[in-house]
């Protein structure tokens, strides 16, 4: 499980969330790539081809909601799971992410554990599936 | 064709000469191309003069053509052909003016013998016409063919020589084969003629006719319409050509309904190669309307192949009406029969049942038993004599003796039905046919019950003037009572042994006596008084109200020999009037009396009267006021006026008593009142609405108290709308509070795991731990602000008071922002007269911070400036941004506690949002003002004023 390296787009616009994130995936040997807004974030998708996209709800530009949306609509980016983080835990936001074809969710503050245990959920998934 | 094709090779072979032979095969071949290729006969027998000519090398050749208006003539054609054309003219001249006869000369024996003629020498044969010429000329041989058809000889050709040539056999030969060649090509050409002009008459016959016809192919196309066709359809022949018909003109049904092609006879039989006719069906014109038409079509076939068909069509609106109307006039005739008053009975001349209309059925109980004979009819309609159980003798039916030719009326008929005896009277009349027979009886006969009844009625008459409770007398004309019934006696409490005899002056009060004679006069000329209303004196003396109708009794020639008078004790309705009378005048005094709009509406004039409350309630004058509908409807409020008539209209189509309506009058001042009007309506015998009474109230106060509760229920639920928006509002200040400190703890959290369970360089260590107090410190910044806010709005917080200077200060502020806003300047304008002020220092920097800082965040870039000034006792400060401006709406609410404006664009922005009600807290406390300026998409500014020394006192002094 461990040796699984996974491709991950990150949107998020906070710079110290962004520099954690990135400090602990590495770490795990992960790839990362990371976006301020969702409108970057389609952008790098549609270049890297991740096994897996996390993304803030709220942000600039192109909010999580949307950019969900967005990949759905692309038959080449529709499998890429999505992953859906947010601070302000309201049921009607876990609902309208997944209506928009959010995988999960990640509420903040969340552990890095967490984070990295969502990732191996999600490419094992995907691994098996794809080859 | 090919017997003579053998007779000529034969010929051929028969010679010597092999290039002879070739050469007549060659002329033979030649001639039969050009007449198969000739457009018409001329150019053919051209040809074949030419091709002969130029195969004997004689210099002459010439066709006639036979008449087809004169037998055995011949007519000489300009068709030649001439080798030197001026040296025969003379020839050619005397051969056109000639005028041949069969049998005569060369052409003459070929037409009458139908085979060529050989001439050696003609100048020397006296039986040539043309001798003369041929010497002039110089012409010797000649010969000449017929062109035939079968036997018929249809054009003779001529052909002369100079020299004098021997009769050549095999010449003839071929030259008869090649008349047999051209003979087909005139038949050819003959019959398309004719098929020429066939089409023309076709053509001409389809124009004139005034029927439509169309021609459409296997594909329903168009092809061809004729003038009635595009006239009927209102199109133009080319709109038309080329089209399919059935989607043009034949698309619906008469009702709109689609009609598929493949449904349409016209289609279906031109499948199966079949006619069809139809005359039920609409077709559909260029202007989108339809008639009935009446069509056929006929497949038109070449061979065994259907390549189309041809449609002929008729409007027949005019015929359907005619059939309609044709109908109708049957019907009504019909219709006249069943509306006659008596039945209508016919037999035939057998004397069975024939017709019996539906009075007939009515009367008799029961319609034509079929088969059933003359003899039969008192069995069958049970007729019998009236008043008897005897059946009616059918000898002496009408109807019966009217089949004898008699004509008969009786009236002793009964029929017995089984709910009643109906007596009849019949009459019956014999109907003859053209030779004088009696072919039907007809019976009419009517229902006389009634009738009989009224003779009945004369007798009970005498009955009922005995038994009457009106009083009647008859009397002379001079006035002497001659009769009393019983009634009479009750009345007037004479009995009629008493009165008959006296004068009628003892039932009449002294001052009365004048009406007697005066009555008596009116009656003697013929006169009814009818309802005549008076005084009358009983036995007893008491005086009686009576209402009188006098009427003359006049003998058999109508002269007047008596008088009748009915009298009616009207005593108690005279009563009922006085008592009527009475209410009505107590109705006037309280009219008078009250100070409420009475009103009374006479509803036959319209006349409208009404008390003095409408000029105490309204303020009008007396002259003012018209005492007539109209004015009052005048003054209705237009808006009601509608619905106050219609609310009127049921409730006397319902006869209901009770109408009432609420409206707005106009008073004298032209303001309204709110009024409630009630009214009760009386109606006549006949039901008519006649009158109406009723009181208007003003209800303007009662109605302007619903008004105010209204009002107050619509505070109340602004009042409620706005605690719920604050709600709302709250709801979210938490959640971006809650997401703003979740959003620290995610960096606090994620660095501290990271360093507790991983291996870092001591510089990364470092590193982390300087994240963790950043976002340490925002997770304080955000906790400092919401005590601060809620510490100031609660008046827990003093201001420690020195003196600024806000040059200094703006300076100051200015550069820590600079750190921050790496893509924006920020830009001074700074007033050099600004005095110091009295204020806290820390909270003006924490001011002028947070005004930036929402500067900085709320704007993409460009260029910040803050501005200081001097006015009137405060100093003015500035931020101006180029930013996403505020919407009008929301620039109070942005200094509000719980309102980072719901927004798209701004949902993003870092921070708790309480920058701006903080700083306008601190402006407050130190007696100043904050607001903005602004407008979405071109920036904001920002102002703020503190006084100069005093606003603060005020302030203090508050706590």
């Amino acid at each position: 499980m461990e040796n699984r390296v996974a491709k991950v787009v990150f949107c998020e616009d906070d710079p110290t969330i962004q520099k954690l994130i990135r400090v602990a995936l590495r770490s795990a040997g992960h790839e990362v790539y990371m976006a301020s807004n969702g409108s970057e974030g389609l952008v790098l998708i549609e270049n890297v081809l991740p096994n897996i996209v996390f993304s803030d709800v709220s942000m600039p530009d192109m909010d999580g909601m949307q950019l969900c949306a967005a990949l759905k609509s692309r038959p080449h980016l529709a499998h890429i799971p999505v992953i859906l983080m947010t601070a302000s835990v309201q049921r009607m936001q876990v609902e309208e992410g997944y209506r928009h074809g959010a995988k999960g969710y990640l509420m903040k503050p969340f552990s890095m554990s967490e984070l990295r245990a969502k990732i191996e959920e999600y490419v094992s998934a995907t691994g098996t599936k794809g080859s | 064709m090919i017997t003579h094709r053998a007779t000529a090779e034969t010929a051929i072979f028969n010679g010597h000469d092999l290039q002879r032979e070739t050469s007549l095969v060659h002329l033979l071949l030649a001639v039969a191309a050009a007449a198969n290729n000739a457009t018409t006969i001329e150019e053919g027998m051209q040809v074949c003069l030419d091709e002969v000519c130029a195969h004997t090398g004689w210099p002459i050749g010439h066709l006639y053509l036979v008449s087809s208006t004169t037998e055995g003539r011949l007519i000489s054609t300009s068709t030649w052909h001439l080798a030197r054309p001026e040296a025969f003219d003379a020839f050619r001249r005397g051969t056109e003016a000639l005028d041949l006869e069969c049998g005569v000369g060369l052409v003459g024996s070929v037409l009458a013998s139908g085979k060529p003629v050989w001439i050696t020498d003609v100048s020397k044969d006296s039986s040539f016409a043309r001798r003369r010429e041929a010497q002039e000329t110089d012409i010797r041989s000649a010969f000449a063919f017929p062109v035939l058809i079968g036997t018929e000889v249809v054009a003779v050709l001529e052909f002369f020589s100079q020299d004098a040539v021997e009769p050549d056999e095999p010449l003839l030969e071929v030259m008869a084969n090649i008349g047999i060649q051209l003979g087909r090509v005139v038949e050819r050409k003959r019959a398309e003629q004719a098929l020429r002009e066939s089409e023309q008459e076709k053509i001409a016959l389809l124009q004139s006719t005034d029927r439509g016809i169309y021609g459409i192919d296997n594909h329903g196309l168009c092809t061809f319409i004729n003038r009635s066709g595009v006239q009927m359809l209102g199109y133009e022949p080319e709109e038309l050509l080329g089209k399919n018909m059935h989607h043009v003109i034949h698309h619906s049904h008469a009702g709109g309904l689609p009609y598929p092609v493949e449904e349409c006879p016209i289609f279906r039989a031109s499948r199966t190669g079949e006619g069809c006719y139809v005359d039920d069906e609409v077709l559909w014109k260029k202007d989108g309307t339809c008639f009935s038409a009446e069509y056929s079509s006929h497949p038109i076939k070449k061979g065994d192949v259907i390549s189309g068909s041809v449609v002929s069509f008729m409007d027949i609106t005019e015929r359907r009406r005619a059939e309609v109307e044709l109908l109708n006039s049957e019907r009504t005739l019909f219709q006249f029969v069943e509306a006659m008053p008596v039945g209508v009975f016919v037999l035939d001349s057998k004397g069975e049942a024939y017709y019996a209309d539906r009075k007939a059925q009515h009367i008799l109980g029961k319609g034509i038993l079929p088969g059933a004979s003359a003899d039969q009819l008192a069995e069958v309609y049970q007729a019998y004599i009236a008043g008897t159980d005897k059946a009616y003798p059918v000898e002496l039916m009408p109807i019966a003796r009217a089949l004898q030719g008699q004509a008969s009326t009786v009236t002793d008929m009964e029929i017995h039905r089984p709910d009643r005896i109906v007596p009849l009277e019949v009459s019956a009349a014999p109907i003859y046919d053209a030779n004088g027979r009696v072919a039907y009886a007809l019976a009419t006969f009517s229902d006389i019950t009634e009738r009989k009844q009224g003779e009945e009625a004369v007798s009970r008459l005498a009955s009922i003037v005995a038994s009457s409770s009106d009083a009647i007398v008859g009397k002379s004309l001079e006035g002497i009572i001659l009769s009393w019934n019983s009634s009479a006696e009750r009345l007037y409490g004479y009995s009629a042994e008493e009165v008959i005899g006296r004068s009628i002056a003892i039932l009449v009060p002294p001052d009365h006596v004048d009406e007697i004679p005066e009555m008596l006069e009116r009656i003697k000329q013929g006169e009814r008084i009818e309802h005549y209303e008076t005084v009358r004196r009983c036995k007893d003396g008491r005086l009686i109200h009576v209402s009188l109708t006098v009427s003359p009794i006049k003998d058999g020639s109508g002269n007047v020999v008596a008088v009748s008078a009915t009298a009616r004790d009207i005593t108690q309705q005279k009563q009922a009037e006085e008592a009527l009378q009475e209410s009505e005048r107590r109705f006037q005094y309280a009219a008078r009396a009250t100070n409420d709009v009475l009103w009374d509406w006479n509803m036959l004039t319209n006349d409208l009267w009404f008390n003095q409350g409408v000029r105490i309630q309204f303020g009008y004058e007396e002259e003012q006021v018209q005492y007539h509908m109209d004015w009052w409807a005048g003054l209705l409020h237009p808006d009601d006026l509608q619905n106050v008539y219609a609310t009127l209209q049921v409730v006397i189509d319902n006869h209901e008593q009770f109408w009432s309506g609420e409206y707005q009058f106009r008073r004298a001042d032209g303001s309204y009142a709110h009024i409630l009007d009630r009214g009760y309506l009386m109606y006549n015998v006949q039901g008519k609405a006649v009158r109406m009474i009723g009181s208007m109230m003003d209800i303007s106060a009662r109605k302007r108290a619903e008004a105010e509760i209204a009002a107050a229920f619509a505070a109340e639920h602004a009042a409620n709308q706005e605690l719920d928006r604050l709600n709302t509002l709250k709801g979210e200040f938490v959640s971006i509070v809650s997401h703003e400190f979740r959003t620290a703890l995610t960096g606090i959290q994620g660095f501290s795991e990271m360093m507790r369970d991983e291996d870092f360089s001591l510089q990364e260590m470092k590193e982390f731990a300087a994240d963790i107090n950043k976002d340490s410190q925002r997770l304080n910044r955000m906790i400092s602000e919401l005590l601060d806010l809620d510490r100031m709005e609660s008046g827990r917080m003093a201001l420690n008071l020195e003196s600024v200077d806000l040059n200094t200060l703006i300076h100051h502020v200015a550069n820590l922002s600079r750190r921050k806003a790496e893509g924006h300047e920020i830009s001074l304008q700074l007033s050099d007269n600004v005095p110091p002020l009295l204020a806290d220092r820390d909270k003006l920097t924490q001011v002028l911070f947070n005004l930036l800082s929402n500067a900085i965040k709320y704007s993409p870039g460009g260029v910040i400036t803050v501005s200081s000034s001097a006015e009137q006792g405060v100093a003015h400060v500035r931020v101006a941004d180029r930013g996403i401006g505020i919407p009008k709406e929301a620039l109070e609410r942005v200094f509000d506690r719980y309102s980072r404006i719901e927004s798209e664009k701004s949902r993003h922005i870092q921070g708790t949002g309480l920058g701006l009600p903080i700083a306008r807290q601190i402006v407050e406390m130190h007696g100043g003002k904050i607001w903005a300026e602004s407008a979405p998409g071109s920036g904001s500014v920002f102002h703020f004023t503190i006084p100069f020394g005093s606003g603060i006192g005020e302030r203090d002094n508050g706590e």
